[in-house]
């Protein structure tokens, strides 16, 4: 079928540049009091800078480069499967971090919900680390620590970063998807896609007058 | 294009009531089984499976015609359904786009109805109360999601991703429409 076109095409597309968050570059300024997050996140410190990471919204809008002399091969499709699993990884890495700075500063009508997210992410981060030792690499660490898109001091700013984290590993997951043949990773990068979809939709509900939902989780390209 | 027509027929069982999606699934349960790439071939005379993306998108335009008929019964949930269907409208484009970069033709939004005996065509029927009319979307978005998802393992990598991305869009408007 159009098996061959596909691949093609996805071999141009641009991998995802987004991560949940970026890793934290040169810290200067402390985000106050973020402990709470800190201890639950083992190796994972507070957030020392604030920057916005969301330049990578251009990604998938690459034009499709011209790959078609390059049959695919069963190397290079395993190899990219293994990109986009340790990009997946770092994602989760990151979204666990975020959490811990989310639980912060939500109500305790919220923590549960929180915890349950942190919780799902930590599984889905074990999980895919498991999954990048079979393909026979070496999984990503997390960082020591990330930079927030925008500053977090209050209960809107908390759910709006927990939006940012959802969609954020939404792009990973969904490039996952295409860039593995692999029926199971599929399934696994399919359903972990759909769950971040879900809970950004959760976190919008509950920050008013915004659109819950988007019409391509993760992108589209 | 018997496999279309069966396959809209699901589709269609889906959209009437929640049973699509057990139907659905138990397709997509199947066809590992039955499918296992390079497996055994179950015999040199097959021809190869239809373009499952036809299907999808007329039922994508049948979920819109599903909502704008619950709007024009029940106004009062324009607001609430009003994400939900900016987002299928969208995904009728997306599937399209994919179907003419495929060069095969997709159709029309009237030929979408099946002739099949579930009888698809004209004007979706609507509950009589918003609670159940909601109950049907949820249900719908359900199947539809569980339809994409496995278009999506299937398909190859360029569709693949604007497959799934569609479906967890359709999971999230069951979140929505709760």
């Amino acid at each position: 079928m159009s098996e061959r076109e596909g691949s093609q095409r996805e071999r141009g597309a641009r991998r995802p540049e987004r991560l949940a968050l970026a890793p934290a570059a040169l810290a200067e300024e402390r985000a106050p009091s973020e402990r709470e997050g800190s201890q639950r996140e083992r190796g994972a410190r507070r957030p020392e800078r604030l920057a916005a990471p969301r330049e990578g919204a251009s990604m998938g809008m690459a034009p499709a480069a011209p790959a078609e002399e390059r049959a695919p091969s069963e190397r290079e499709g395993s190899q990219r499967e293994v990109e986009a699993l340790q990009a997946a990884l770092a994602a989760e890495h990151a979204v666990v971090w975020g959490y811990g700075v989310v639980g912060a500063r939500v109500e305790e009508a919220l923590l549960g919900a929180v915890r349950a997210a942190d919780s799902a992410h930590r599984s889905r981060r074990d999980a895919t680390a498991a999954m990048v030792r079979r393909l026979g690499a070496d999984p990503v660490p997390t960082q020591a620590s990330y930079a927030l898109p925008f500053p977090v001091t209050d209960r809107r700013g908390a759910l709006r970063l927990a939006v940012h984290l959802e969609e954020g590993d939404a792009v990973a997951w969904r490039y996952a998807v295409a860039a593995t043949e692999n029926r199971a990773v599929r399934r696994t990068a399919l359903a972990a896609l759909t769950d971040a979809a879900v809970r950004a939709t959760r976190w919008r509900l509950l920050l008013p007058g915004g659109v819950p939902t988007v019409a391509f989780p993760g992108g589209d390209d | 294009m018997a496999a279309v027509v069966t396959r809209r027929r699901v589709l269609a069982s889906g959209l009437a009531g929640g049973l699509g999606l057990l139907g659905l699934l138990g397709t997509a349960a199947c066809t590992p089984d039955g499918a296992p790439g390079t497996g055994g071939t179950p015999s040199p005379t097959v021809p190869p499976p239809p373009d499952p993306l036809p299907a999808e998108l007329a039922d994508e335009e049948r979920l819109l015609a599903l909502y704008d008929a619950v709007t024009a019964r029940h106004p009062a949930l324009r607001p609430r359904l009003a994400a939900p269907r900016a987002d299928h409208a969208q995904h009728v484009d997306a599937l399209r786009r994919l179907l003419d970069a495929s060069g095969t033709a997709a159709p029309r939004s009237s030929d979408a109805p099946s002739s099949g005996p579930t009888g698809t065509a004209g004007p979706p029927r609507v509950a009589a109360t918003p609670p159940a009319a909601l109950a049907a979307l949820r249900a719908a978005e359900r199947a539809a999601a569980g339809s994409r998802a496995a278009a999506a393992l299937d398909a190859p990598s360029d569709r693949a991703g604007t497959l799934a991305s569609i479906s967890a869009a359709e999971a999230t408007h069951v979140v929505v429409l709760s």
